[in-house]
């Protein structure tokens, strides 16, 4: 059921998302909470190449490797990192089992908006015992929307190429 | 005293900030005339039976505390001083006394030994005075004298809990005061409301220490030398002065919830919020009207 | 190739890779009215109100401690990346200089109601406003 191939593409792809993740976190941003979420844009591409199940694991191979990788297994910020990404598959393959209805821009501002939200609800009940943090909701809310459509944007150009040469390796018609 | 004193007053002008100054020198003035521990002070020589003459505030605090020694049969006692040194809360560095040291220190003890005529104290004996009850809360009320002669409108002067305040704060409302629940210094028993006033509280969480599993602590009653057992937690009493509050939250922690309550009967203006070792808050008529109280 | 709504295979990648669909526009739609109404239906249901409050209540890695809103100041406190300043003016609060990467909790503030907070989840930090209307002038004890 898995062929080699298969699981090398998944394998490419994980390492993309973990690269992504890992240059975003690194750069201090100039501007106060912009984040591009790129390692998503390789969830998406997993989507569209590979199918769900690999999809998900695109996220949680990612989550996983970022928290080993960059220390802190059970500090904040995984916790953060794996609800976010959690969340945002619980959007995401939902709108994707809906047929034709939503592409990736749609999955992926569906999966950036939960994302944000699953974040700010666990920080607000674990961190600070008070809702007042979803006073970042529209500022966080927006960035999340705009920063979706990009990504989808991306995945789509991405795996449409990537999809080409997927096929031809492995004779799939 | 070894408190920390704050004093906030109104408005803050150039003014007002140089009267805060002054009063803070009043209350340090008052400290050194009553801190028995001098060896050259006028307290040290009636240690010594000496016949003495006392002077201003020294005057003032003693025959104040005389007065409720009497109204209170004894149960404030400022003659209470060698029995004070004894368990060491005056020191920082309390001890539980040998019964037989606690006994003989029990025989200086007696206000009823000792006469003020004038200015002078005459007793038959050595007497160890401890104005530690009284002396805070004459203090407050010499700082507010000072703040308001010297022009404040209002103001609270606090030394460590004991506390007054006078005049109508920015923004007109009611002066809030916390009372402190016993055992946490976070958490309130309630805040009361006043115009103005005096809040003195006398709890046995302010001083104590722990031995054999037993929690001793710094209000002594004069009849016996221990830490006063009687049933009280502590005991918040509202009043036009400081002086009177501090007095009479100390006599009323010692005598109890039945017998001190009776000493403020006929007391216009008086007020008290006692919390009991079971943790019921028992208060006089006046509170919740004339002054207000909000349980917590 | 596989036809159908087979999604976990291959054959399923190509009814993402298209255009945006209409569905896309209505949830982005949907989306941007929730971002805007949902903090006032959450914050005011948890029931922090808008009153200005008197103390905050700063909690570290190694502990809390509570402070005036009423006096100016400037407060260094530590966290495992390093220290962060809280300031005082003016009734609020506010986080400066502070050593995580984005910043997002020196935004978050100034904040002066019972409730409001700023958190600084990388280097640990939370600042909550609490004490509302039941400001005391002292305390007796």
């Amino acid at each position: 059921m898995r062929s080699p191939g298969r699981v090398a593409y998944l394998a490419l792809l994980i390492a993309a998302a973990f690269v992504l993740s890992s240059l975003e976190r690194a750069l201090p941003s100039p501007v106060p909470m912009i984040r591009l979420g790129l390692g998503n844009v390789m969830t998406l591409t997993a989507f569209a190449v590979l199918g769900l199940r690999d999809g998900a694991w695109v996220t949680f191979g990612r989550v996983a490797l970022v928290s080993f990788i960059w220390g802190g297994v059970f500090s904040p910020t995984a916790v953060m990192s794996l609800t976010g990404g959690a969340a945002s598959l619980m959007v995401m393959i939902p709108l994707a089992l809906c047929g034709r209805r939503f592409s990736l821009y749609g999955i992926s501002i569906g999966g950036a908006f939960a994302h944000i939200s699953a974040q700010l609800a666990v920080a607000s009940a674990l961190y600070v015992q008070s809702a007042d943090l979803f006073r970042l909701l529209p500022f966080l809310g927006s960035i999340a929307l705009v920063t979706g459509i990009i990504n989808g944007g991306i995945a789509t150009l991405l795996a449409s190429r990537l999809s080409v040469f997927y096929h031809r390796d492995l004779g799939q018609a | 005293m070894g408190t920390l004193v704050e004093i906030a007053a109104y408005p803050d002008t150039g003014v007002v900030r140089t009267a805060v100054a002054e009063a803070y020198d009043r209350m340090e003035a008052i400290e050194a005339a009553t801190d028995h521990r001098k060896e050259d002070s006028v307290l040290a020589a009636l240690r010594r039976g000496e016949r003495v003459t006392l002077s201003g505030d020294l005057r003032a605090v003693f025959a104040f505390a005389m007065m409720i020694a009497r109204e209170s049969s004894g149960a404030f006692d400022p003659t209470m001083g060698k029995v004070v040194s004894l368990w060491g809360f005056d020191m920082d560095t309390p001890r539980l006394p040998l019964e037989q040291e606690l006994r003989n220190s029990l025989k200086t003890v007696g206000f009823e030994k000792v006469t003020l005529a004038g200015s002078i104290i005459k007793a038959g004996s050595p007497v160890w005075l401890d104005l530690g009850g009284v002396a805070k809360g004459y203090a407050v009320d010499e700082a507010v004298k000072v703040l308001k002669e010297q022009g404040a409108s209002a103001g609270i002067v606090n030394a460590g809990g004991d506390l007054k305040a006078f005049g109508k704060k920015p923004g007109g409302k009611r002066w809030r005061i916390g009372v402190q629940a016993p055992d946490d210094y976070q958490e309130l028993a309630g805040v009361l409301e006043i115009a103005n006033g005096a809040v003195a509280t006398s709890g046995d969480y302010e001083r104590y220490f722990e031995t054999g599993g037993k929690r001793y602590h710094h209000i002594l009653d004069p009849g016996t030398g221990y830490p006063a057992r009687s049933g009280l937690r502590s005991v918040t009493i509202v009043a036009f002065d400081c002086l009177l509050a501090d007095a009479l939250s100390t006599a009323i922690f010692v005598m109890g919830p039945e017998k001190g309550l009776e000493l403020l009967k006929g007391r216009d203006g008086v007020h008290a919020i006692l919390v009991l070792e079971t943790g019921e808050v028992l208060t006089t008529d006046g509170v919740g009207s004339e002054v207000g109280f909000e349980r917590r | 190739m596989r036809e159908g709504k087979d999604h976990f295979t291959t054959s399923g990648a190509s009814s993402f890779l298209q255009r945006p669909t209409i569905w896309d526009t209505c949830l982005l739609i949907f989306l941007l009215l929730l971002t805007f109404t949902a903090p006032r239906i959450l914050i005011g249901a948890s029931g922090d109100s808008l009153k200005a409050g008197s103390y905050i209540e700063v909690r570290t890695v190694d502990g809390s401690s509570v402070i005036s809103l009423k006096k100016d100041a400037t407060h260094i406190v530590k966290g495992p990346l390093g220290a962060a300043k809280i300031i005082i003016e003016d009734g609020q609060a506010r986080m400066e200089s502070a050593p995580c990467p984005l910043k997002i909790c020196e935004a978050m503030g100034p904040i002066k109601n019972a409730g409001e907070t700023i958190l600084c989840l990388p280097n640990r930090i939370s600042v909550k406003v609490t004490g509302g209307e039941g400001e005391l002038d002292a305390v007796s004890r």
